[in-house]
């Protein structure tokens, strides 16, 4: 057993014991209702923690999700309320990903700005343009409600369509990440862009690639939002990327980069999600949670480092003792 | 002949500006230009004496902590915490003053909690040799969090004692925060000139790797600046709590971006090794006659982020620009 499937399996029974733990003390967590509620709430935190896998894995960061995802919900609302047909419409969002993606690779590639602080600026400019281009008021049109559809139950009325659209994506980003290049050029780069670039990959071409799948990602969640509220709020993504970047490091991404993998951040995503829903079922303030919130992700970043310590240790006492041999 | 020669090159010498004194001049003409444009669109409102006044009182916050903040940067470090640590030091600040303690104590009580955030950021940063930003971005959670438990969501305001008022108000048409924004832009001017501690930051954000050769305890100095910026942080909470009399968990939003922009503005390099507190001093009166300006222009809050997003990649651009082109 590899060692990234033995940490996915110790996350996933941190899952189970969670879960069994939230159902002990609340016996409405563990109903079809619930989780399936939990579902329909965290489709834009799967998706673009899949997305900011390849991005921190590649030894980058975005910042600018939360934004981008404001900005797509507006862009959309106006599209509709121009009479463009609500699935046609779904090409702005994907556009202004694809848009705030180039713009984060020619800031931070090109002009040789941290990515840290290049995706912070698109991340203010575009939450800010979100709020003044709608003044900061959501649009409610009856046109954008037709997207609506895709938050509605299938199956007797139980099981919602969002679970679907989260197993096809996860499959998609599970499929790029083994069978193409780019979940292991997105490994290379991370673990040393230098030794990346001299073995032939094109690093600023694959962080433009990152960087815009992050960002349709971002923008296809936005139109989730504006499907799962009926109306086109500039204020959805706020707090986005600190949810995002936690899920990824708690599935077990190196901050640092070099290390990640997509059924960890599916699982980490999930994790996060129970944690938030569970606490919010034991009626635990939103103050609390917030903090609670903080804990782990710095418990998580702690964790990492210190498996990771274990590992090179390990690494070095094999090595040696073949040596020896 | 010969000596005029000396004299010549001795003459280009005195003339010749480092890095750091372009990066100064540049901001300060920039400074000078945004003025400007403020007298001529308000002519009357810009220049009267209130206004100059709440300019002051209002980067007076960002001077404080972004003083810290600048030597955070030098480093190579990053502290996203700085908003959060605020609100923690003015709600903790207005807890203690409630339940009975003398403002003085409170003070110092709360700003020893922004110490006791610092440290625990800046320790596990170094220790672990962790990515600073997201160490900070965890405390920011906390901090804010802890902030709003203990104001209940909402702000306190009543029960506070009458002379809480003290440590914030204006003294015979001086306000005291003013005061206090000077007092420790100076001390930090100090710390960045004169002392060893100093020159042991700008080291390790050169090359870690090198200080730790060279016997710098890069734990022991990265964990100070940490705490320098805490306590600085929840300095400025107290006394902005202290102003106007209420405690408020949401206070300074986007702080720690406004600290950032102030310092890289300034001439910080984003990865360490460069900068000073003086052009950080410019690079916070920038931004704060820039959201004047635009505040009387009516400009909302959220367009003002759009600017100063765009201001941010100038600032960087223009850092790198002078770094590549001056050489010293």
């Amino acid at each position: 057993m590899s060692k990234k499937v033995k940490q996915n399996l110790v996350l996933f029974g941190i899952l189970i014991l969670l879960m069994v733990g939230f159902t002990l003390a609340n016996e409405r967590f563990f109903t079809l209702y619930n989780l399936m509620n939990l579902v329909r709430q965290n489709v834009p935190n799967v998706i673009i923690a899949c997305a900011m896998m390849f991005v921190i894995t590649s030894g980058a960061i975005d910042l600018s999700v939360g934004g981008v995802m404001a900005l797509s919900a507006i862009t959309y609302g106006y599209l509709c309320i121009w009479g463009v047909n609500p699935w046609l419409a779904i090409l702005g969002p994907v556009a202004v990903g694809i848009i705030v993606g180039g713009i984060n690779t020619i800031l931070s590639e090109y002009l040789n700005i941290p990515h840290i602080m290049a995706t912070m600026a698109t991340w203010l400019a575009s939450a800010g343009l979100a709020l003044t281009v709608c003044n900061a008021i959501p649009i409610n049109d009856p046109l954008v409600k037709p997207i609506t559809v895709l938050n509605s139950k299938v199956f007797d009325n139980k099981i919602p369509i969002a679970l679907f659209i989260i197993i096809v994506i996860v499959a998609i980003f599970l499929f790029v990440e083994r069978k193409t290049l780019l979940g292991k050029y997105a490994i290379a780069i991370g673990g040393n862009e230098h030794a990346a670039q001299f073995s032939g990959i094109n690093v600023k071409r694959m962080r433009f690639l990152f960087f815009v799948i992050c960002g349709v990602m971002a923008g296809l969640a936005g139109v989730w939002q504006v499907a799962r509220l009926g109306s086109a709020d500039p204020k959805i993504g706020i707090g986005m990327e600190f949810n995002v970047i936690s899920a990824c490091i708690l599935g077990g991404v190196n901050i640092k980069g070099g290390e990640g993998s997509i059924a960890g951040v599916v699982i980490g995503t999930f994790l996060l999600a129970i944690l938030t829903n569970g606490m919010q079922m034991m009626d635990i303030g939103s103050f609390y949670q917030q903090v609670v919130i903080g804990v782990v992700l710095l418990a998580a970043v702690l964790i990492n480092v210190f498996s990771n310590r274990k590992k090179k240790v390990k690494f070095i006492e094999e090595s040696a003792e073949a040596v020896t041999a | 002949m010969s000596t005029s020669v000396i004299e010549k090159s001795a003459n280009k010498k005195l003339f010749k500006l480092t890095a750091d004194g372009v990066q100064n001049l540049i901001i300060l003409s920039i400074l000078v230009v945004i003025c400007i444009i403020g007298v001529v669109l308000e002519p009357t409102l810009f220049l009267s004496s209130t206004n100059v006044m709440n300019i002051f009182v209002a980067t007076s916050s960002t001077i404080i902590t972004a003083s810290a903040v600048t030597l955070i940067l030098i480093s190579g470090n990053m502290d996203l915490s700085v908003g959060g640590v605020a609100a923690m030091g003015g709600v903790l600040f207005a807890v203690f003053a409630k339940a009975g303690l003398p403002v003085w104590l409170s003070a110092i009580l709360a700003v020893a909690a922004g110490a006791c955030s610092g440290f625990s950021i800046g320790f596990i940063t170094s220790k672990l040799n962790l990515p600073s930003f997201i160490i900070s971005l965890a405390f920011k959670y906390i901090t804010s969090g802890i902030a709003l438990i203990f104001a209940g969501g909402a702000i306190i305001s009543s029960g506070l004692p009458g002379n809480i008022g003290n440590i914030g108000k204006t003294i015979s048409g001086i306000p005291l925060p003013v005061v206090y924004a000077i007092g420790i832009f100076l001390v930090f001017v100090w710390i960045q000139n004169k002392t060893v501690f100093a020159s042991q930051t700008y080291a390790i954000g050169a090359n870690i790797n090198t200080a730790k050769l060279s016997g710098i305890n890069t734990t022991r100095v990265v964990s100070s600046v940490f705490i320098l910026s805490g306590v600085t942080a929840a300095f400025t909470g107290v006394v902005i709590t202290s102003r106007f009399s209420v405690a408020d968990s949401g206070m300074l939003p986007g702080f720690e971006t406004d600290c950032i922009i102030a310092a890289v503005l300034g001439g910080t390099a984003i990865n360490g090794g460069r900068g000073t507190v003086i052009g950080m001093f410019i690079g916070a009166l920038i931004i704060g006659v820039l959201s004047n300006i635009m505040t009387m222009l009516g400009f909302a809050i959220y367009t003002q982020n759009v600017i100063k997003g765009l201001v941010l990649v100038f600032a960087i651009v223009l850092n790198n620009l002078i770094k590549n082109k001056i050489k010293v």
